[in-house]
Protein backbone atom coordinates (compact mmCIF):
# COMPACT_ATOMS: atom_id res chain seq x y z
CA UNK A 1 0.00 0.00 0.00
CA UNK A 2 2.56 2.37 0.96
CA UNK A 3 6.05 1.86 0.02
CA UNK A 4 9.15 4.15 1.35
CA UNK A 5 12.06 3.62 -1.53
CA UNK A 6 15.11 5.17 0.04
CA UNK A 7 13.31 8.50 0.79
CA UNK A 8 15.74 11.41 2.09
CA UNK A 9 13.96 14.91 2.86
CA UNK A 10 16.74 17.60 3.40
CA UNK A 11 15.33 21.13 4.88
CA UNK A 12 16.99 24.07 4.42
CA UNK A 13 19.63 24.99 6.80
CA UNK A 14 21.40 21.35 6.03
CA UNK A 15 18.91 19.79 8.22
CA UNK A 16 18.11 15.71 7.72
CA UNK A 17 14.54 15.17 8.97
CA UNK A 18 14.63 11.87 6.92
CA UNK A 19 17.45 10.08 6.14
CA UNK A 20 17.83 7.22 3.62
CA UNK A 21 14.13 5.70 5.05
CA UNK A 22 13.39 2.37 2.81
CA UNK A 23 9.61 0.80 4.23
CA UNK A 24 7.18 -1.37 3.45
CA UNK A 25 3.74 -0.88 5.01
CA UNK A 26 1.09 -3.38 3.41
CA UNK A 27 -2.94 -2.75 3.28
CA UNK A 28 -4.77 -3.38 6.32
CA UNK A 29 -1.79 -2.89 8.60
CA UNK A 30 -1.72 -0.70 11.70
CA UNK A 31 1.78 1.24 12.39
CA UNK A 32 3.34 2.95 15.52
CA UNK A 33 6.07 6.15 13.64
CA UNK A 34 7.61 6.35 17.44
CA UNK A 35 10.59 8.36 18.13
CA UNK A 36 11.77 11.49 20.16
CA UNK A 37 10.71 15.23 18.67
CA UNK A 38 12.35 16.18 16.10
CA UNK A 39 12.93 12.43 14.93
CA UNK A 40 11.35 13.02 11.60
CA UNK A 41 8.03 11.33 12.05
CA UNK A 42 5.90 14.66 10.90
CA UNK A 43 7.97 14.77 7.98
CA UNK A 44 7.05 10.98 7.32
CA UNK A 45 3.55 12.26 7.31
CA UNK A 46 3.81 14.76 5.19
CA UNK A 47 5.79 13.41 2.06
CA UNK A 48 2.32 10.64 2.48
CA UNK A 49 -0.08 13.92 1.92
CA UNK A 50 2.41 15.49 -0.93
CA UNK A 51 2.71 18.48 1.72
CA UNK A 52 6.60 18.05 0.83
CA UNK A 53 8.23 16.28 -1.44
CA UNK A 54 11.37 14.25 -0.87
CA UNK A 55 15.24 15.60 -1.71
CA UNK A 56 15.61 11.88 -3.07
CA UNK A 57 14.18 8.65 -3.62
CA UNK A 58 10.28 7.79 -3.71
CA UNK A 59 7.10 7.60 -2.53
CA UNK A 60 5.02 5.28 -3.36
CA UNK A 61 0.90 4.84 -2.34
CA UNK A 62 -0.74 1.95 -4.64
CA UNK A 63 2.06 1.42 -6.46
CA UNK A 64 1.92 4.98 -7.73
CA UNK A 65 4.79 7.11 -7.04
CA UNK A 66 3.63 10.70 -5.87
CA UNK A 67 6.26 12.46 -7.36
CA UNK A 68 4.06 11.64 -10.99
CA UNK A 69 1.11 13.03 -9.26
CA UNK A 70 0.26 16.75 -11.20
CA UNK A 71 -0.24 19.61 -8.54
CA UNK A 72 -3.70 20.03 -9.49
CA UNK A 73 -4.97 16.36 -8.37
CA UNK A 74 -3.08 16.71 -5.34
CA UNK A 75 -6.68 17.21 -3.77
CA UNK A 76 -7.96 13.86 -4.73
CA UNK A 77 -4.63 12.23 -3.14
CA UNK A 78 -5.72 13.74 -0.39
CA UNK A 79 -9.25 12.18 -0.49
CA UNK A 80 -8.11 9.15 -0.03
CA UNK A 81 -5.63 10.07 2.55
CA UNK A 82 -7.24 10.78 5.69
CA UNK A 83 -5.27 12.86 8.49
CA UNK A 84 -5.58 13.54 11.97
CA UNK A 85 -3.68 16.10 14.27
CA UNK A 86 -2.62 16.96 17.88
CA UNK A 87 -4.35 20.13 17.35
CA UNK A 88 -7.50 18.90 15.83
CA UNK A 89 -7.87 21.59 12.99
CA UNK A 90 -11.43 21.95 13.62
CA UNK A 91 -13.48 25.14 12.84
CA UNK A 92 -14.31 26.63 15.67
CA UNK A 93 -17.92 28.84 14.19
CA UNK A 94 -19.07 25.15 12.74
CA UNK A 95 -20.51 22.30 15.14
CA UNK A 96 -19.56 19.23 14.86
CA UNK A 97 -22.47 17.88 12.24
CA UNK A 98 -20.94 20.71 10.21
CA UNK A 99 -17.17 20.31 10.61
CA UNK A 100 -17.38 16.42 9.61
CA UNK A 101 -20.21 17.18 7.13
CA UNK A 102 -17.52 20.16 5.53
CA UNK A 103 -15.01 17.17 4.29
CA UNK A 104 -18.29 15.79 1.89
CA UNK A 105 -19.53 19.38 1.07
CA UNK A 106 -16.03 20.06 -0.29
CA UNK A 107 -15.17 16.92 -1.87
CA UNK A 108 -18.88 18.05 -4.06
CA UNK A 109 -20.56 14.89 -2.57
CA UNK A 110 -24.38 14.77 -3.30
CA UNK A 111 -26.80 15.97 -0.04
CA UNK A 112 -28.21 12.70 0.04
CA UNK A 113 -24.60 11.41 0.93
CA UNK A 114 -23.98 13.68 3.50
CA UNK A 115 -27.01 13.34 5.11
CA UNK A 116 -26.25 9.39 5.37
CA UNK A 117 -22.73 9.68 5.90
CA UNK A 118 -22.29 12.16 8.53
CA UNK A 119 -24.72 10.62 11.07
CA UNK A 120 -23.27 7.37 10.55
CA UNK A 121 -19.68 8.03 11.37
CA UNK A 122 -20.21 10.38 14.24
CA UNK A 123 -21.92 7.21 15.66
CA UNK A 124 -18.87 5.30 15.08
CA UNK A 125 -16.92 8.03 16.84
CA UNK A 126 -19.51 7.46 19.57
CA UNK A 127 -20.87 11.52 19.25
CA UNK A 128 -24.39 11.07 18.21
CA UNK A 129 -25.37 13.02 21.11
CA UNK A 130 -23.22 16.03 20.30
CA UNK A 131 -24.11 16.62 17.10
CA UNK A 132 -24.72 20.24 17.14
CA UNK A 133 -22.18 21.53 19.68
CA UNK A 134 -19.55 23.41 19.07
CA UNK A 135 -15.87 22.41 19.64
CA UNK A 136 -14.91 24.72 22.50
CA UNK A 137 -17.80 23.03 24.06
CA UNK A 138 -15.93 19.62 23.92
CA UNK A 139 -13.02 17.70 26.06
CA UNK A 140 -9.97 17.74 23.72
CA UNK A 141 -10.64 13.62 23.51
CA UNK A 142 -14.44 14.46 22.12
CA UNK A 143 -12.69 17.23 19.54
CA UNK A 144 -10.31 14.63 18.54
CA UNK A 145 -12.95 12.48 17.83
CA UNK A 146 -14.84 14.59 15.47
CA UNK A 147 -11.34 15.08 14.01
CA UNK A 148 -11.56 11.44 13.25
CA UNK A 149 -14.83 11.44 12.20
CA UNK A 150 -14.06 14.04 9.62
CA UNK A 151 -10.74 11.90 8.76
CA UNK A 152 -12.79 9.10 7.86
CA UNK A 153 -16.34 10.39 6.24
CA UNK A 154 -14.57 10.00 2.72
CA UNK A 155 -13.45 6.29 3.29
CA UNK A 156 -10.18 6.78 2.57
CA UNK A 157 -7.92 3.60 2.49
CA UNK A 158 -5.55 4.95 4.28
CA UNK A 159 -5.82 7.00 7.70
CA UNK A 160 -2.86 9.37 8.79
CA UNK A 161 -2.47 10.52 12.69
CA UNK A 162 0.31 12.89 13.74
CA UNK A 163 0.71 12.51 17.41
CA UNK A 164 -3.40 12.80 18.08
CA UNK A 165 -3.41 11.94 21.71
CA UNK A 166 -0.70 14.85 22.32
CA UNK A 167 -2.86 17.06 23.40
CA UNK A 168 -5.26 14.54 25.40
CA UNK A 169 -5.51 12.74 28.62
CA UNK A 170 -4.17 9.32 29.05
CA UNK A 171 -7.58 7.58 29.37
CA UNK A 172 -9.12 9.37 26.85
CA UNK A 173 -5.93 8.32 24.66
CA UNK A 174 -7.05 4.96 25.14
CA UNK A 175 -10.38 5.62 23.50
CA UNK A 176 -8.87 7.59 20.26
CA UNK A 177 -6.56 4.64 19.93
CA UNK A 178 -9.14 1.99 19.78
CA UNK A 179 -11.00 4.16 17.76
CA UNK A 180 -8.35 3.87 15.00
CA UNK A 181 -8.22 0.52 15.54
CA UNK A 182 -11.37 -0.44 15.03
CA UNK A 183 -11.18 1.90 11.74
CA UNK A 184 -8.43 0.07 10.56
CA UNK A 185 -10.07 -3.28 11.29
CA UNK A 186 -12.64 -1.89 8.18
CA UNK A 187 -9.93 -2.02 6.27
CA UNK A 188 -8.01 1.13 6.14
CA UNK A 189 -4.43 1.26 6.88
CA UNK A 190 -3.38 3.42 9.27
CA UNK A 191 -0.42 5.22 10.44
CA UNK A 192 0.00 6.56 14.09
CA UNK A 193 3.04 8.92 14.71
CA UNK A 194 3.18 9.31 18.58
CA UNK A 195 5.68 9.65 21.33
CA UNK A 196 3.37 8.04 24.04
CA UNK A 197 5.38 5.01 25.29
CA UNK A 198 2.04 3.43 27.36
CA UNK A 199 -0.08 3.61 24.55
CA UNK A 200 2.41 1.68 22.11
CA UNK A 201 2.96 -0.67 24.77
CA UNK A 202 -0.45 -1.62 25.63
CA UNK A 203 -1.97 -2.24 21.87
CA UNK A 204 1.42 -4.13 20.32
CA UNK A 205 0.93 -3.31 16.74
CA UNK A 206 4.03 -2.66 14.68
CA UNK A 207 6.45 -0.11 15.59
CA UNK A 208 9.22 1.40 13.34
CA UNK A 209 11.05 3.98 15.32
CA UNK A 210 12.83 6.68 13.62
CA UNK A 211 15.82 8.29 15.03
CA UNK A 212 17.89 11.52 13.16
CA UNK A 213 15.58 10.54 10.33
CA UNK A 214 17.03 7.03 10.12
CA UNK A 215 15.00 4.07 10.96
CA UNK A 216 16.18 1.99 13.80
CA UNK A 217 13.59 -0.45 14.69
CA UNK A 218 10.90 -1.92 12.62
CA UNK A 219 9.16 -4.45 14.94
CA UNK A 220 5.93 -6.27 14.09
CA UNK A 221 3.90 -6.60 17.73
CA UNK A 222 6.60 -4.56 19.02
CA UNK A 223 6.80 -2.27 22.26
CA UNK A 224 8.76 1.75 22.60
CA UNK A 225 12.00 0.45 23.41
CA UNK A 226 14.33 0.79 26.02
CA UNK A 227 16.96 2.82 24.58
CA UNK A 228 14.98 6.11 24.89
CA UNK B 1 -25.52 20.90 -7.87
CA UNK B 2 -28.16 22.76 -5.75
CA UNK B 3 -26.35 21.89 -2.68
CA UNK B 4 -22.97 23.44 -3.90
CA UNK B 5 -24.85 26.54 -5.03
CA UNK B 6 -26.11 27.21 -1.58
CA UNK B 7 -22.85 26.71 -0.13
CA UNK B 8 -20.48 29.14 -2.32
CA UNK B 9 -24.08 31.84 -1.77
CA UNK B 10 -23.49 31.21 2.06
CA UNK B 11 -19.79 31.25 2.18
CA UNK B 12 -19.24 34.69 -0.12
CA UNK B 13 -22.23 36.38 1.73
CA UNK B 14 -20.85 35.54 5.01
CA UNK B 15 -17.22 37.04 4.15
CA UNK B 16 -18.77 40.13 2.18
CA UNK B 17 -20.51 40.74 5.71
CA UNK B 18 -16.95 40.31 7.66
CA UNK B 19 -14.81 43.23 5.30
CA UNK B 20 -18.28 45.45 5.14
CA UNK B 21 -16.57 48.90 4.98
CA UNK B 22 -13.71 47.17 2.84
CA UNK B 23 -16.41 45.88 0.44
CA UNK B 24 -18.54 49.25 0.33
CA UNK B 25 -15.98 50.87 -0.50
CA UNK B 26 -15.09 48.60 -3.87
CA UNK B 27 -18.65 48.49 -4.61
CA UNK B 28 -18.56 52.45 -4.57
CA UNK B 29 -15.81 52.75 -6.60
CA UNK B 30 -16.76 50.01 -9.37
CA UNK B 31 -19.89 51.86 -9.14
CA UNK B 32 -18.43 55.44 -9.84
CA UNK B 33 -16.44 53.96 -12.81
CA UNK B 34 -19.62 52.32 -14.38
CA UNK B 35 -21.55 55.47 -13.69
CA UNK B 36 -19.28 57.56 -15.43
CA UNK B 37 -18.90 54.92 -17.97
CA UNK B 38 -22.95 55.18 -18.60
CA UNK B 39 -23.02 58.85 -17.97
CA UNK B 40 -20.66 59.90 -20.57
CA UNK B 41 -21.72 56.88 -23.32
CA UNK B 42 -25.24 58.63 -22.41
CA UNK B 43 -23.98 62.00 -23.53
CA UNK B 44 -21.80 61.37 -26.47
CA UNK B 45 -25.05 59.12 -27.82
CA UNK B 46 -27.40 61.82 -27.09
CA UNK B 47 -24.99 64.97 -28.65
CA UNK B 48 -24.04 63.08 -31.52
CA UNK B 49 -27.52 61.91 -31.99
CA UNK B 50 -28.78 65.49 -31.57
CA UNK B 51 -25.94 66.49 -34.02
CA UNK B 52 -27.32 64.54 -37.07
CA UNK B 53 -30.48 65.50 -35.87
CA UNK B 54 -29.49 69.04 -36.19
CA UNK B 55 -28.37 68.89 -39.66
CA UNK B 56 -31.33 66.98 -41.21
CA UNK B 57 -33.54 69.65 -39.54
CA UNK B 58 -32.49 73.26 -39.45
CA UNK B 59 -32.91 75.09 -42.74
CA UNK B 60 -31.09 78.69 -41.73
CA UNK B 61 -28.12 80.26 -42.43
CA UNK B 62 -26.38 83.00 -41.15
CA UNK B 63 -25.00 85.73 -43.52
CA UNK B 64 -22.91 88.79 -41.47
CA UNK B 65 -22.96 92.16 -43.50
CA UNK B 66 -19.99 94.56 -43.53
CA UNK B 67 -20.16 97.74 -41.31
CA UNK B 68 -19.95 99.87 -43.58
CA UNK B 69 -22.87 99.67 -46.27
CA UNK B 70 -25.18 101.98 -46.94
CA UNK B 71 -29.30 101.22 -46.39
CA UNK B 72 -29.66 101.13 -50.00
CA UNK B 73 -26.93 98.28 -50.24
CA UNK B 74 -28.64 96.54 -47.16
CA UNK B 75 -32.25 96.80 -48.86
CA UNK B 76 -30.88 95.32 -52.31
CA UNK B 77 -29.15 92.23 -50.50
CA UNK B 78 -32.56 91.76 -48.48
CA UNK B 79 -35.01 91.96 -51.90
CA UNK B 80 -32.01 89.90 -53.93
CA UNK B 81 -32.62 87.22 -51.34
CA UNK B 82 -36.25 87.19 -51.02
CA UNK B 83 -36.64 87.11 -54.90
CA UNK B 84 -35.07 83.60 -55.37
CA UNK B 85 -37.42 80.36 -54.48
CA UNK B 86 -35.90 78.58 -52.37
CA UNK B 87 -35.81 81.01 -49.45
CA UNK B 88 -38.93 81.06 -47.21
CA UNK B 89 -38.15 83.78 -44.96
CA UNK B 90 -35.64 86.59 -43.82
CA UNK B 91 -34.85 88.18 -40.77
CA UNK B 92 -32.60 91.42 -40.55
CA UNK B 93 -30.59 91.32 -37.26
CA UNK B 94 -28.96 94.88 -36.75
CA UNK B 95 -25.27 95.40 -34.51
CA UNK B 96 -27.80 96.58 -31.94
CA UNK B 97 -29.69 93.70 -31.69
CA UNK B 98 -27.07 91.49 -32.15
CA UNK B 99 -25.62 93.19 -29.40
CA UNK B 100 -28.17 93.42 -26.95
CA UNK B 101 -28.65 89.76 -27.79
CA UNK B 102 -25.18 88.35 -27.21
CA UNK B 103 -25.39 90.71 -23.38
CA UNK B 104 -28.73 88.62 -22.82
CA UNK B 105 -26.95 85.68 -23.63
CA UNK B 106 -23.96 86.27 -21.39
CA UNK B 107 -25.97 88.26 -18.85
CA UNK B 108 -24.27 86.00 -15.87
CA UNK B 109 -20.67 86.93 -17.44
CA UNK B 110 -20.40 90.53 -16.31
CA UNK B 111 -16.56 90.65 -16.46
CA UNK B 112 -16.64 89.41 -20.24
CA UNK B 113 -18.96 91.97 -20.79
CA UNK B 114 -17.22 94.93 -19.38
CA UNK B 115 -14.18 94.44 -21.72
CA UNK B 116 -16.66 94.76 -24.91
CA UNK B 117 -15.81 98.09 -26.21
CA UNK B 118 -18.15 99.71 -28.96
CA UNK B 119 -19.89 96.90 -31.15
CA UNK B 120 -17.72 94.20 -32.72
CA UNK B 121 -20.67 92.57 -33.40
CA UNK B 122 -21.79 92.65 -37.14
CA UNK B 123 -25.22 92.90 -38.23
CA UNK B 124 -26.76 89.68 -40.07
CA UNK B 125 -29.45 88.16 -41.90
CA UNK B 126 -31.10 85.07 -41.04
CA UNK B 127 -32.27 83.17 -43.92
CA UNK B 128 -34.30 80.40 -43.69
CA UNK B 129 -35.23 77.57 -46.23
CA UNK B 130 -38.11 75.73 -47.97
CA UNK B 131 -36.03 73.06 -47.57
CA UNK B 132 -32.65 72.45 -45.92
CA UNK B 133 -30.91 71.26 -48.68
CA UNK B 134 -31.39 74.23 -50.34
CA UNK B 135 -28.66 75.92 -47.65
CA UNK B 136 -25.63 75.10 -49.72
CA UNK B 137 -27.49 77.04 -53.66
CA UNK B 138 -28.39 79.61 -51.64
CA UNK B 139 -25.12 80.32 -49.95
CA UNK B 140 -23.09 79.97 -53.13
CA UNK B 141 -25.43 82.75 -55.12
CA UNK B 142 -24.61 85.08 -52.14
CA UNK B 143 -21.04 84.67 -52.12
CA UNK B 144 -20.78 86.65 -54.99
CA UNK B 145 -22.55 90.01 -52.76
CA UNK B 146 -19.93 92.89 -52.02
CA UNK B 147 -22.35 93.60 -49.09
CA UNK B 148 -21.19 90.33 -46.83
CA UNK B 149 -17.93 90.73 -44.99
CA UNK B 150 -15.28 88.06 -45.33
CA UNK B 151 -13.86 86.52 -42.71
CA UNK B 152 -9.98 87.83 -42.22
CA UNK B 153 -8.92 84.42 -41.17
CA UNK B 154 -10.40 82.24 -44.33
CA UNK B 155 -10.39 84.74 -46.75
CA UNK B 156 -14.58 83.64 -47.38
CA UNK B 157 -17.52 85.13 -47.18
CA UNK B 158 -18.78 85.07 -43.76
CA UNK B 159 -21.97 82.53 -44.09
CA UNK B 160 -23.01 80.46 -41.34
CA UNK B 161 -24.32 76.90 -41.88
CA UNK B 162 -25.87 75.15 -39.36
CA UNK B 163 -23.62 72.20 -39.53
CA UNK B 164 -20.77 74.35 -37.92
CA UNK B 165 -22.93 74.86 -34.88
CA UNK B 166 -23.44 70.61 -35.07
CA UNK B 167 -19.39 70.24 -35.99
CA UNK B 168 -18.83 72.30 -32.31
CA UNK B 169 -21.36 69.75 -31.16
CA UNK B 170 -19.29 66.96 -32.04
CA UNK B 171 -16.18 68.25 -31.28
CA UNK B 172 -17.28 68.83 -27.76
CA UNK B 173 -18.63 65.11 -27.62
CA UNK B 174 -15.24 63.74 -28.89
CA UNK B 175 -13.47 65.43 -26.46
CA UNK B 176 -15.72 64.35 -23.86
CA UNK B 177 -15.69 60.89 -24.74
CA UNK B 178 -11.74 61.07 -24.78
CA UNK B 179 -11.67 62.38 -21.38
CA UNK B 180 -14.42 60.51 -20.05
CA UNK B 181 -12.62 57.21 -21.44
CA UNK B 182 -9.03 58.21 -19.77
CA UNK B 183 -11.57 58.64 -16.03
CA UNK B 184 -13.33 55.91 -16.99
CA UNK B 185 -10.18 53.47 -17.17
CA UNK B 186 -8.57 55.12 -14.00
CA UNK B 187 -11.17 54.05 -12.07
CA UNK B 188 -11.91 50.95 -13.18
CA UNK B 189 -8.40 50.18 -12.54
CA UNK B 190 -9.44 51.50 -8.81
CA UNK B 191 -12.12 49.21 -8.84
CA UNK B 192 -9.92 46.65 -9.45
CA UNK B 193 -7.63 47.00 -7.44
CA UNK B 194 -10.28 47.39 -4.20
CA UNK B 195 -12.00 44.73 -4.75
CA UNK B 196 -8.68 42.22 -5.04
CA UNK B 197 -7.79 44.14 -1.88
CA UNK B 198 -11.20 43.03 0.06
CA UNK B 199 -10.83 39.62 -1.62
CA UNK B 200 -7.45 38.85 -0.17
CA UNK B 201 -9.00 40.20 2.97
CA UNK B 202 -11.63 37.94 2.67
CA UNK B 203 -8.87 35.15 2.05
CA UNK B 204 -6.67 36.24 4.95
CA UNK B 205 -9.68 35.84 7.50
CA UNK B 206 -10.32 33.05 6.15
CA UNK B 207 -6.49 31.04 5.91
CA UNK B 208 -6.71 28.57 8.49
CA UNK B 209 -10.47 27.13 6.73
CA UNK B 210 -8.79 27.31 3.77
CA UNK B 211 -5.97 25.08 4.88
CA UNK B 212 -8.74 22.79 6.22
CA UNK B 213 -10.19 22.96 3.04
CA UNK B 214 -6.66 21.54 1.29
CA UNK B 215 -6.51 18.91 4.14
CA UNK B 216 -9.59 17.35 3.28
CA UNK B 217 -9.13 17.40 -0.49
CA UNK B 218 -10.85 20.44 -1.81
CA UNK B 219 -9.92 21.31 -4.95
CA UNK B 220 -8.62 24.65 -5.40
CA UNK B 221 -11.79 25.49 -7.73
CA UNK B 222 -13.76 25.13 -4.91
CA UNK B 223 -11.68 26.91 -2.64
CA UNK B 224 -11.62 29.63 -4.96
CA UNK B 225 -15.34 29.67 -5.78
CA UNK B 226 -16.47 31.56 -3.22
CA UNK B 227 -14.23 34.62 -3.59
CA UNK B 228 -14.82 34.65 -7.39
CA UNK B 229 -17.91 34.89 -6.35
CA UNK B 230 -17.40 37.55 -4.21
CA UNK B 231 -15.70 39.65 -6.32
CA UNK B 232 -18.54 39.11 -9.33
CA UNK B 233 -21.01 40.06 -7.13
CA UNK B 234 -19.65 43.70 -6.09
CA UNK B 235 -18.90 44.37 -9.58
CA UNK B 236 -22.62 43.77 -10.46
CA UNK B 237 -23.67 45.50 -7.55
CA UNK B 238 -21.54 48.79 -9.03
CA UNK B 239 -23.08 48.37 -11.99
CA UNK B 240 -26.71 48.23 -10.71
CA UNK B 241 -25.40 51.25 -9.48
CA UNK B 242 -24.06 52.83 -12.80
CA UNK B 243 -27.64 51.57 -14.32
CA UNK B 244 -29.86 53.64 -12.01
CA UNK B 245 -27.93 56.44 -12.27
CA UNK B 246 -27.55 56.40 -16.05
CA UNK B 247 -31.40 56.21 -16.07
CA UNK B 248 -32.01 58.90 -13.27
CA UNK B 249 -29.47 60.89 -15.89
CA UNK B 250 -31.95 59.82 -18.91
CA UNK B 251 -35.16 60.50 -17.22
CA UNK B 252 -33.85 63.66 -15.75
CA UNK B 253 -31.98 65.05 -18.73
CA UNK B 254 -31.73 63.20 -22.09
CA UNK B 255 -36.01 63.74 -21.96
CA UNK B 256 -35.45 67.14 -21.47
CA UNK B 257 -33.11 67.41 -24.53
CA UNK B 258 -35.40 65.44 -26.70
CA UNK B 259 -37.99 67.60 -25.59
CA UNK B 260 -35.91 70.99 -26.68
CA UNK B 261 -34.93 69.22 -30.04
CA UNK B 262 -38.29 69.03 -31.57
CA UNK B 263 -39.21 65.37 -29.63
CA UNK B 264 -36.53 64.04 -31.37
CA UNK B 265 -35.49 60.06 -30.41
CA UNK B 266 -31.94 60.66 -29.19
CA UNK B 267 -31.74 57.58 -27.09
CA UNK B 268 -33.68 54.87 -27.94
CA UNK B 269 -35.14 51.83 -25.30
CA UNK B 270 -32.84 49.45 -27.37
CA UNK B 271 -29.72 51.54 -26.70
CA UNK B 272 -30.50 51.94 -22.99
CA UNK B 273 -30.66 48.14 -22.87
CA UNK B 274 -27.48 47.93 -24.35
CA UNK B 275 -25.87 50.42 -22.40
CA UNK B 276 -27.12 48.42 -18.63
CA UNK B 277 -26.40 45.04 -20.15
CA UNK B 278 -22.48 46.48 -21.35
CA UNK B 279 -22.19 47.93 -17.85
CA UNK B 280 -23.34 44.76 -16.51
CA UNK B 281 -20.94 42.85 -18.26
CA UNK B 282 -17.97 45.58 -17.26
CA UNK B 283 -19.10 45.01 -13.55
CA UNK B 284 -18.97 41.41 -13.54
CA UNK B 285 -15.00 41.58 -15.86
CA UNK B 286 -13.96 44.36 -12.98
CA UNK B 287 -15.18 41.74 -9.99
CA UNK B 288 -13.34 38.59 -11.58
CA UNK B 289 -10.64 40.07 -12.98
CA UNK B 290 -9.92 41.41 -9.09
CA UNK B 291 -11.06 38.64 -7.44
CA UNK B 292 -8.82 36.87 -9.93
CA UNK B 293 -5.71 38.88 -8.97
CA UNK B 294 -6.01 38.16 -4.95
CA UNK B 295 -6.32 34.61 -6.28
CA UNK B 296 -3.48 34.18 -8.38
CA UNK B 297 -1.20 35.88 -5.45
CA UNK B 298 -2.71 34.33 -2.38
CA UNK B 299 -4.25 30.33 -3.09
CA UNK B 300 -1.75 28.86 -5.04
CA UNK B 301 -2.37 26.04 -7.66
N1 LIG C 1 9.64 23.22 7.34
C1 LIG C 1 10.80 22.92 7.96
N2 LIG C 1 11.89 23.66 7.68
C2 LIG C 1 13.07 23.38 8.29
N3 LIG C 1 13.24 22.37 9.16
C3 LIG C 1 12.18 21.61 9.47
C4 LIG C 1 10.90 21.86 8.88
N4 LIG C 1 10.03 20.93 9.37
C5 LIG C 1 10.73 20.16 10.21
N5 LIG C 1 12.01 20.54 10.28
C6 LIG C 1 13.08 19.94 11.05
O1 LIG C 1 13.18 18.59 10.61
C7 LIG C 1 13.42 17.74 11.72
C8 LIG C 1 12.29 16.68 11.79
O2 LIG C 1 11.08 17.31 12.17
P1 LIG C 1 9.70 16.56 12.26
O3 LIG C 1 9.52 15.78 11.00
O4 LIG C 1 8.68 17.58 12.57
O5 LIG C 1 9.91 15.58 13.46
P2 LIG C 1 8.91 15.04 14.57
O6 LIG C 1 7.53 15.13 14.02
O7 LIG C 1 9.37 13.66 14.82
O8 LIG C 1 9.08 15.90 15.77
C9 LIG C 1 13.50 18.61 12.94
O9 LIG C 1 14.85 18.89 13.18
C10 LIG C 1 12.79 19.88 12.53
O10 LIG C 1 13.29 20.99 13.21
MG1 LIG D 1 5.86 16.09 14.82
Amino acid sequence: MIKFRRVTKVYQGNIYALDDVTLDIGKQEFVFLVGPTGSGKSTFIKLLLKEEEPTSGQVYIADTNLADIKKWKIPYLRRKVGCVFQDFKLLPQKTVYENVSYALEVTGKPRRIIETYVPEVLKLVGLSHKLDAYPDELSGGEQQRVSIARAFVNRPPILLADEPTGNIDPSMSVTIVKLLERINATGTTVIMATHDQDIVNMFKKRVVELRNGRIIRDQARGVYGHGS
Amino acid sequence: MAVNFMYFLKESTSSMRRNMALTFAAIMVTGLSLIILGAVSMLVHAGNGLATHVKQRVDEIRVFLKDDITVEERQSLESFIRRMPEVRSVTYISKEEALNEFKKMYKDQAEMLKEIEGNPLPAEFKIRMKDPKFNRTVASRLAEREEISVDPNTGRKEIKFPEDVVNKVLRWTSAIQRIGLVVVIAFGVVAVALVSITIRMAIYSRRKEIGIMKLVGATNWFIRWPFMMEGVFEGFIGAVLGIIVSLLLYSGLITRLEAAADNANLVSGGYLALLSLVLVLIGIFIGSAGSALALRRYIEV
